[in-house]
């Protein structure tokens, strides 16, 4: 066999993890089925005589996205525990690349299409079984009785999806580098840095500007600052805007930056990993 | 097959565990790596897998760099550790998922060693530590790797397994093989090893073969001391005085005595350095 | 196979051979088991039986045929006696005679014991027969 890439040995690992971690990853799906069909239970008896609530369905959808999704990227190499478990992934005749895509094939895309296949068809049976059963008061008027029919949740376009997806590839990006680099309560760790993170970066990010441009700024109240007025703070002579280009660019080249380097960290980690 | 080209290596934030070593391990032996406790047998057979980098020095195994893990390095080399650890498998599925991965594995070999070494055919999670083990030690030796590194191997081994174990690595050994292997039980494999390599406090004391150990030095229980007589080592007690000694033309070749060798080795270190280098 | 102390393990599986030899386990001109064998069923390093088949071969006992094995040579049977009263002279008498220094054993009292022991040892084989 070869020093190059190969799909072969793609294969042959996922098998293989899948073959070693299946039973975890059903028990996993499971719990996680459990608990969102358990909760879309527990809406349903709330609302006999209500309306199907969407907020609650949104923010379930939103948890489940997050915090499952970076709760199974940061568990991933929990085995870096054991040391004959790590040995063992380490001398398993295969490139860095190869062991890594693995990681990346289960935490961006399985998780996420498992997850927003079953979200979705535990939401349609819902609204299913809610429309079936759920009789709609009597005085209320036939204008509004569709009020009371329950939406599919993917039908309704105050769902931010793309917004979500980004938003999840970045964070269980980030942790799965956590899992990489914390060999122990890896997601905790994760999560406090990850805090510290922002909150330093906002603090930072003020500061800096202040110190950059010494008239006010943020007058638009926005995060990243498009625009910026010149002279007395209270009768300002100006107004200095940036082209909308550059925000757009910032906008975009944050998260793809912060999302390459996360994996590109996590490879490094993995081919430099000592035991 | 290995070389070790003035190497140092130590832990982060701790002082260095080896110096400026120089070592080189050839194909076709069966090599015994003794030392105390915390004396860095461990890291050196890491250091060999590249499972840990040297920190200065060149080291290279098969004419490749082991820090480098690329396949058709880590093929060839097998690793079992002292301390073992399986998924939650069948035996033969575990079999089965490794096999792919290493070019010469024989899966013939592997289920004849496993039926040698008595395993079930069942779970790995259903097995004993000694007999998740003895499954580790069957698919190393059936990968057919170049080399093989056994960490303590006989830990945890019931009696007839370590025969077995003993018989196993008799048959496997080629000469474009090398194996191998670090212990505190030396009685259970010192008809096997045939090369002996002796580190302590950071250093290689002895890296040579049994049979010029048993050319240069003599282990032999001796009722008394003669004072004219310069000994390398002794142990006292009631049933006599095991010594080592300079062998000399008029002494047989004796059998060699690793526990006495080692311990001449650890107390004695200059002289039998000189010896040997 | 137990090795005892004090004789280099290549010697003692040489020591075995010569005794399978002389009691016609191993017969003359036959094959006699190849080093991998040999050295899986004591439990050794090949290499050490394959010292063993060399220091068998400079003392003229067993032949290698490339290809096919190690077979005993013809009249091996006078140079395994002649090598074994070698190794009894030089070793094991010298420790018999220390002994017998140290307990005051007269050679004639031995003798008179062998006598004994030879004169068993024929009625025995007699008996069998």
């Amino acid at each position: 066999m070869n020093n190059e890439f190969s799909f072969r040995r793609v294969q042959l690992l996922l098998r293989k993890n899948f073959k070693e971690n299946g039973r975890r990853y059903l028990l996993m799906f499971i719990a996680g089925f459990g608990i969102i069909f358990l909760i879309y239970g527990l809406l349903i008896v709330g609302s006999f005589h209500n309306m199907f609530p969407s907020g609650d369905r949104k923010m379930l959808f939103t948890i489940g996205i997050f915090l499952g999704g970076t709760l199974f990227s940061a568990s991933f190499y929990s085995f870096f525990k054991s040391q004959p478990k790590t040995i063992q992934f380490i001398l398993l005749p295969a490139t860095t690349g190869e062991k890594l895509l693995i990681s990346f094939v289960l935490t961006q895309f399985v998780y996420i299409i498992v997850f927003l296949i079953s979200f979705t068809s535990i939401d349609w049976l819902m609204c299913t079984i809610y429309n079936e059963f759920v009789s709609i008061p009597k005085w209320i008027v036939e204008q509004e009785k569709h009020y009371y029919k329950a939406m599919y949740l993917f039908n309704s376009n105050t769902v931010l999806i793309k917004e979500i997806l980004i938003m999840y590839f970045i964070t269980t990006s980030i942790a799965h580098l956590g899992s990489l680099s914390f060999i122990n309560n890896a997601y905790v760790k994760t999560v406090i840095l990850f805090i510290l993170t922002v909150v330093a970066l906002i603090f930072l990010n003020n500061k800096m500007l202040d110190l950059m441009i010494p008239e006010p700024i943020m007058p638009r109240g926005q995060y990243f600052t498009v625009s910026f007025s010149i002279g007395d703070k209270h009768q300002p002579t100006g107004i200095v805007k940036l082209p909308n280009l550059w925000f757009t660019i910032i906008a975009w080249f944050l998260p793809i930056f912060l999302y390459i380097s996360c994996w590109t960290m996590s490879y490094f980690k993995i081919k430099e990993k000592q035991i | 097959m290995i070389r070790f080209n003035n190497v140092s290596f130590g832990y982060p934030k701790q002082k260095l565990l080896y110096a400026n070593i120089d070592l080189e391990l050839k194909a076709g032996s069966v090599y015994g790596l003794l030392g105390k406790n915390g004396a860095g047998k461990s890291t050196l057979l890491k250091l060999m897998a590249g499972l840990v980098y040297p920190t200065h020095g060149k080291l290279s195994v098969f004419n490749a760099d082991p820090t480098k893990r690329e396949p058709s390095f880590l093929h060839e080399v097998f690793f079992i550790p002292e301390e073992i650890d399986t998924p939650s498998l069948h035996v033969l599925d575990f079999g089965a998922e490794h096999m792919p991965f290493y070019p010469k594995f024989n899966n013939e070999q592997f289920l004849h060693y496993l039926k040698e070494f008595d395993i079930p055919m069942t779970n790995l999670n259903n097995m004993s530590f000694g007999q998740k083990k003895k499954v580790w030690i069957a698919l190393g030796m059936a990968s057919n790797a170049s080399l093989i590194i056994l960490d303590e191997p006989t830990n945890g081994l019931d009696i007839p397994s370590k025969r077995k174990l003993r018989k196993l690595i008799a048959s496997v050994i080629n000469e474009n093989t090398c194996m191998i292997i670090s212990t505190h039980q030396v009685k259970d494999l010192d008809s096997l090893i045939d090369k002996i390599i002796l580190v302590d406090e950071g250093e290689i004391i002895v890296n040579t073969d049994t049979e010029s150990i048993t050319e240069k030095l003599v282990f032999k229980l001796s009722s008394d001391i003669s004072t004219t007589e310069q000994y390398l080592y002794y142990e006292s007690s009631l049933a006599g005085n095991l010594i080592v000694k300079e062998r000399t033309s008029e002494d047989e070749a004796t059998k060699l005595d690793l526990e006495l060798f080692f311990n001449a080795g650890i107390n004695n270190k200059n002289e039998i350095k000189q010896l040997f280098n | 196979m137990n090795f005892h102390s004090n004789k280099a393990i290549y010697i003692q599986i040489a020591d075995l051979i010569c005794e399978k030899i002389l009691s016609g386990a191993f017969k003359e001109e036959e094959r006699i088991p190849s080093v991998r064998e040999l050295a899986v069923d004591l439990e050794v390093n090949p290499n050490t039986v394959m010292r063993t088949y060399e220091y068998l071969q400079d003392l003229d006992i067993i032949t290698n045929k490339r290809g096919v094995g190690f077979f005993v040579n013809i009249n091996s049977i006078e140079r395994v006696t002649a090598y074994l009263r070698k190794e009894f002279m030089e070793q094991e008498l010298p420790n018999l005679f220390k002994n017998m220094k140290i307990l005051a054993i007269n050679i004639n009292e031995i003798d008179k014991l062998y006598q004994h022991y030879l004169q068993n040892n024929i009625n025995n084989s007699n008996e069998k027969k």
